[in-house]
């Protein structure tokens, strides 16, 4: 494996998270769902890296510095998102009325502290 | 660095965008059963160079069917007012069997007692008593009549001041529309369209939208109450002799334009209904009178007199059921009642004529008085009842248009719950990958010594 490739494996990685970031954004739900193909793809690449060389060093290290802002960003409009929706629900007491399996499935509660925190 | 510092500016915009996405959803539950909330979408643009900006706050409005729904309230509210007055009416002229019609059988039956013994004090009394209740008996259902009509009155009235402050509320609403220099108007014209909705029960509108998203609306022919940030006042002007109000606007009465609406269903039942029941129960009174008088001038009482009235005298049909009393000298001395057409010991002629005006078919020439008065029971109720069937009907109209003005613009509860859990599930799909992928970009880091 050249440093192209891991270059090119984690410019798609963090490709995958900004697709990712920009369906939670949106709110798209198609291209949320969308988003995790393409998220497991790149990371099922970046995995079957096996030699990673110090040529276009400087350049792997900004993608990857950028891949991980993706993946924080990703993970506090997630955050964010999933933190509201409990919170809603429950204030309408309809969480945990359906679950994955169809049957009920209570929800986590809402990380009240972290969720102020982040907004 | 550069490229980072765009990545987070990115970030922070969108996550605005995000967030202002959630505080929309939120809005449309927390307002729920708010009157007149229009439920809200909200619009992305793609922002350059890159990410999402939000573009803008929709309110789900269809003036369509905003406007067909403001055209079947005044119809339901109509006739809504005229049910719910008449049932008021219909309940104060009592049961059948316990009201007037009890009074005229029991006025009818002393006279049979009477004419059984012509000169006993005791029948003579009971005259006197019987005819004073149906005397009574009239008087009350005429004031009852009254009541019902100055009731209609105040309703009327209190129509025009609640048209006037819904107005005033409008033309305010315009004012901030017009001041709100491209701000989000959203929950002004939510306001506006409460307002009117509330309009259009009490009277028919039309409303004409302004560019800047204000309204101007009218009434009657054509009678503007706003425009703009201007309101003009209908005001209720007393009517010489009646009393009752006139609905006037700058001097010209539009009482007879108001054609639906709840105002309209007040003024039908204040300047149709009510006073045609008065003119048949004056009708019923004026003929018990005359026909009483007129049997009972041919007598002669137990002193020799002739001539005398049982009733007192009622020149008019116009106001007879208030003004029906017993002639005063025949209270002073029931021996005035004439029983006999002589003066012959046990002649029981007149009372015997008397009560059978019980049958004789003498109001209008086609009914007798107990079938009078059925039939302006039977009229009440069937006035009653038809306005509580159209009332019923306008209604299903109005709330079939209504709900599917709702199903536009309503907020429904599934709908935005199911959302919240698709968007949960779906980013908990994704998230499951987040530790792998953040142990491998730590792994990467460290190989490459950025770490």
């Amino acid at each position: 494996m050249t440093g192209h490739g891991v270059l090119d494996a984690t410019g798609r990685l963090r490709g995958s998270l900004d697709a990712l970031a920009e369906a939670l954004l949106a709110p798209d739900l198609g291209r949320l769902i969308a988003a995790e193909v393409g998220l497991a793809e790149a990371l099922n690449e970046v995995g079957r890296l096996r030699t990673v060389s110090g040529a276009d060093r400087q350049s792997l290290i900004s993608e990857l510095i950028a891949a991980r802002a993706a993946l924080e960003r990703c993970r506090v409009l997630g955050c964010a998102m999933s933190d509201s929706a409990s919170a809603m629900l429950q204030a309408q007491s309809r969480a945990g009325e359906y679950g994955p399996t169809g049957t009920t499935a209570a929800l986590s509660a809402p990380r009240g502290q972290d969720f102020t925190t982040r907004i | 660095m550069s490229g980072l510092l765009t990545s987070l500016s990115m970030a922070a915009r969108a996550m605005d965008a995000q967030r202002a996405g959630l505080a929309v959803t939120g809005d449309n539950i927390a307002n729920l059963n708010t009157d007149g909330y229009v439920r809200r979408t909200i619009q992305y643009e793609e922002a350059r160079p890159a990410g999402v900006d939000v573009a803008g706050i929709r309110a789900q409005r269809d003036s369509l069917l905003e406007r067909r729904v403001r055209q079947e309230w005044p119809y339901e509210a109509r006739e809504g007012a005229i049910a719910d007055t008449l049932s008021v009416v219909e309940a104060s002229l009592g049961d059948a069997g316990a009201s007037l019609d009890a009074h005229l059988a029991s006025f009818f039956d002393s006279c049979s007692a009477l004419a059984q013994d012509p000169s006993s004090s005791v029948a003579r009394d009971s005259v006197v008593l019987q005819g004073r209740l149906l005397s009574n008996s009239f008087n009350d259902l005429s004031a009852r009549l009254a009541d019902s009509r100055r009731g209609a009155d105040a309703s009327v009235r209190s129509g025009i001041d609640q048209i006037n402050t819904l107005a005033a509320k409008v033309s305010s609403i315009n004012q901030a529309i017009n001041r709100a220099n491209g701000a989000d108007t959203n929950a002004l014209k939510d306001q506006q369209g409460l307002a009117l909705d509330e309009l259009s029960k009490l009277v028919d509108i039309t409303v004409l939208a302004r560019a800047d998203g204000g309204v101007d609306v009218a009434l009657g022919n054509g009678r503007a109450i706003v425009m703009g940030a201007n309101n003009y006042e209908l005001t209720a002007v007393s009517q010489p002799v009646t009393g009752l109000a006139a609905v006037t606007i700058g001097g010209a009465d539009i009482t007879s334009e108001i054609k639906n609406g709840k105002l309209a269903g007040w003024i039908a039942v204040r300047d149709t209904n009510i006073p045609a029941y008065q003119q048949q129960l004056d009708t019923i009174a004026f003929t018990v009178a005359q026909q009483v008088n007129a049997t009972h001038q041919g007598g002669r009482d137990l002193l020799g007199g002739t001539g005398n009235n049982f009733f007192a005298p009622i020149a008019t049909a116009t106001g007879a059921a208030a003004a029906m009393a017993v002639d005063a000298a025949i209270v002073a001395d029931p021996q005035r009642i004439a029983a006999g057409g002589t003066i012959a010991p046990g002649d029981n002629t007149v009372a015997r004529q008397l009560a059978s005006l019980r049958d004789a078919r003498v109001v209008g020439g086609t009914a007798t008085f107990a079938e009078s008065w059925g039939q302006l029971v039977y009229r009440v109720g069937s006035d009653s009842q038809t306005a509580i069937a159209q009332r019923d009907s306008r209604r299903e109209v109005a709330e079939q248009v209504g709900r599917l003005r709702d199903q536009v613009e309503g907020v429904s509860l599934d709908e935005e719950a199911a959302k919240m859990l698709r968007f949960q599930r779906a980013y908990e799909a994704n998230a499951r990958y987040f530790t792998t992928v953040d142990n491998v970009l730590a792994t990467l880091l460290h190989l490459v010594g950025g770490a």
